[in-house]
């Protein structure tokens, strides 16, 4: 059974402007998914939608085969534990007056997970390469990347499935962003990641299965390498040819 | 030859914090310089130097000259002067340079009146319309008499730096510093901007000093590139010597790390 299915999703923030069209892709479990797609195509719709925090005009979402619907509240519990995200910019996510262990296992409290805490952030922050003395430490004493980790340490501290990460890597320099590309990697071994960027380079490096979104429609879907191999559809290559190489 | 921008022994401070340390180099005429370095390395402010155009709770010491004339020893007068002249700058949000209650046509007037009147040129509207109206379209952007009337919430990103790029060119310079630049573009825009700026440099004669964290990008606009970490310079040359041969550290990290995206795109991983 797949991880996450999602049909035929239309949605629209207003009545007269529909964003999302049709949109239907399934999540393997242990198969990265990138999403890609020029800013405003609707790519953080998606998620939101994903997360429950939109409720779709037409279509189907469905996790682990049950249906995905933000009304049952029992339902979204259990899912919240299972689906966690994580947003681009480290410094707004994070709560500047919340020490770094507050901060982790805040999903723990609000959805009540019955588990040892600190042992949980311990877990958490041993996964991401922090150290343990972070804990007491507030969100401005950590550099971008470093932040971008207690952030992805929050997300996991509950043991999620799938992780949903919104341009996570997008605002960090490159040498941080490949390292927060390998943790991804890392965490991958017993997760899945939704990675949504606008970024190729990144979804080639971290996604086997890759996603391209344009103005609210997919136009290509499949195996990354494939897809970069031999873009079909006249936006994929025009996305393509627009990455600046090393190797002109 | 004499330099557009010399830069000698330049440092920054703000108190007895070192922002920049010790930073040389030499644009001449027509040249493409690349500045690298991670965010806080001290690229803007290296920028902001070169122009006179530090913010006054920084102190600075070295010393530029920008197209001959010590920028230091210049008063505000004479160096807005200068400015005009010898430098603009493309920043990485256009907004920040664009009034955003004034129409995009007017804005861009008043740089090319400046120009002309510091070169005692007569002041006529209807060349000055004329000339906003032929730098859109040297910029590509569409239905230019329309973006001239409209203001800068009413067109895109891309287009709003496509603005910014046609009044910097306004000013006729020789040195043109973008900074950032397409840093807040989607890639495509970027690819568009980026072919741009590299025609417009060429065409109008003009000296580059672009900046930018991306190393990809920076090796595909510039001659020379400089990479700057914690506020100093640690390796200049050319793309290829910097790119295949990195000599300092970071500079090797940053190359592996640029390298590890371009293998994954061309499925080498
Ligand atoms: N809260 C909102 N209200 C109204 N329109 C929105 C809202 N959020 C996003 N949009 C619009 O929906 C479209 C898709 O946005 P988004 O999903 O954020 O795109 P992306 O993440 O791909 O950049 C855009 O046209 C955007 O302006
Ligand atoms: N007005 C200022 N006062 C104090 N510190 C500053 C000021 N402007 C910049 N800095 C600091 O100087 C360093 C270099 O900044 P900047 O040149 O903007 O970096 P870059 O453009 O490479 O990202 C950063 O650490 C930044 O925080
Ligand atoms: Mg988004
Ligand atoms: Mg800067």
């Amino acid at each position: 059974m797949n991880l996450l299915d999602v049909e035929n999703l239309a949605f629209g923030y207003a009545k007269d402007r529909q964003i999302l069209k049709e949109v239907s892709f399934a999540v393997q479990r242990g198969v990265n998914v990138g999403l890609v797609g020029e800013s405003g195509s609707g790519k953080s719709t998606i998620l939101r939608l994903l997360l429950g925090l939109e409720r779709a005009q037409g279509g189907q979402i469905r996790f682990s085969g049950q249906v995905v619907d933000p009304k049952d509240r029992n339902f979204m519990r259990a899912y919240r534990k299972s689906v966690q995200p994580v947003f681009q910019d480290p410094y707004s996510s994070l709560d500047p007056r919340q020490r770094v262990d507050a901060i982790i296992s805040e999903p723990l409290r609000s959805l009540k997970v019955d588990v040892d805490h600190s042992r949980a952030v311990d877990a958490a922050l041993e996964a991401v390469g922090l150290p343990r003395d972070a804990q007491k430490r507030y969100p401005h004493e950590f550099s971008g990347g470093q932040r971008q980790r207690i952030a992805i340490a929050r997300a996991i501290v509950s043991r999620p499935d799938l992780l949903l990460a919104d341009e996570a890597v997008s605002a960090l320099d490159l040498s941080t962003r490949v390292r927060i590309v390998d943790l991804f990697k890392r965490l991958s071994e017993t997760l899945t990641v939704v990675l949504v960027s606008h970024d190729l380079g990144v979804v080639a490096a971290l996604c086997e299965e890759i996603i391209i979104l344009e103005r609210g429609t997919i136009v290509e879907q499949g195996k990354t390498r494939e897809i970069l191999a031999a873009p079909r559809h006249p936006y994929t290559q025009r996305l393509l040819n627009s990455i600046p190489r090393l190797k002109a | 030859m004499s330099a557009v921008l010399k830069i000698e022994n330049l440092c920054v401070h703000a108190g007895n914090q070192q922002l920049v340390s010790d930073v040389s180099f030499a644009i001449n005429p027509g040249e493409r310089w690349g500045l690298i370095g991670e965010s806080g390395s001290g690229k803007s402010l290296t920028a902001m130097a070169s122009i006179g155009l530090l913010p006054s709770a920084l102190s600075a010491s070295g010393t530029i000259e920008l197209d001959g004339q010590p920028v230091h020893a210049l008063s505000e007068r004479a160096l807005s002067r200068l400015r005009g002249d010898a430098a603009a700058v493309v920043f990485q949000e256009p907004l920040t340079a664009l009034d955003p209650l004034m129409r995009l046509g007017k804005q861009t007037a008043e740089p090319i009146r400046r120009r002309m009147y510091r070169r005692g040129e007569p002041l006529d509207r209807k060349s000055i319309q004329r000339e906003v109206i032929a730098l859109f379209e040297r910029v590509a952007l569409p239905e230019p008499e329309r973006i001239a009337r409209a203001y800068p919430h009413e067109i895109s990103g891309g287009q709003r730096q496509r603005v910014a790029i046609a009044m910097a060119l306004a000013c006729k310079p020789k040195l043109l510093i973008a900074d950032e630049p397409t840093t807040a573009l989607d890639v495509t825009t970027q690819a568009e901007i980026l072919d741009l700026l590299g025609k417009l440099v060429s065409e109008f004669g003009m000296a580059l000093l672009f900046i930018s964290h991306d190393l990809p990008v920076v090796a595909n606009v510039a001659d020379t590139v400089i990479v700057m970490r914690e506020g100093a310079v640690v390796e200049r040359g050319t793309p290829r010597s910097v790119l295949t041969a990195p000599q300092h550290d970071y500079t090797k990290l940053l190359v592996a790390a640029a390298a590890k995206f371009d293998d994954a795109l061309a499925g080498r991983t």
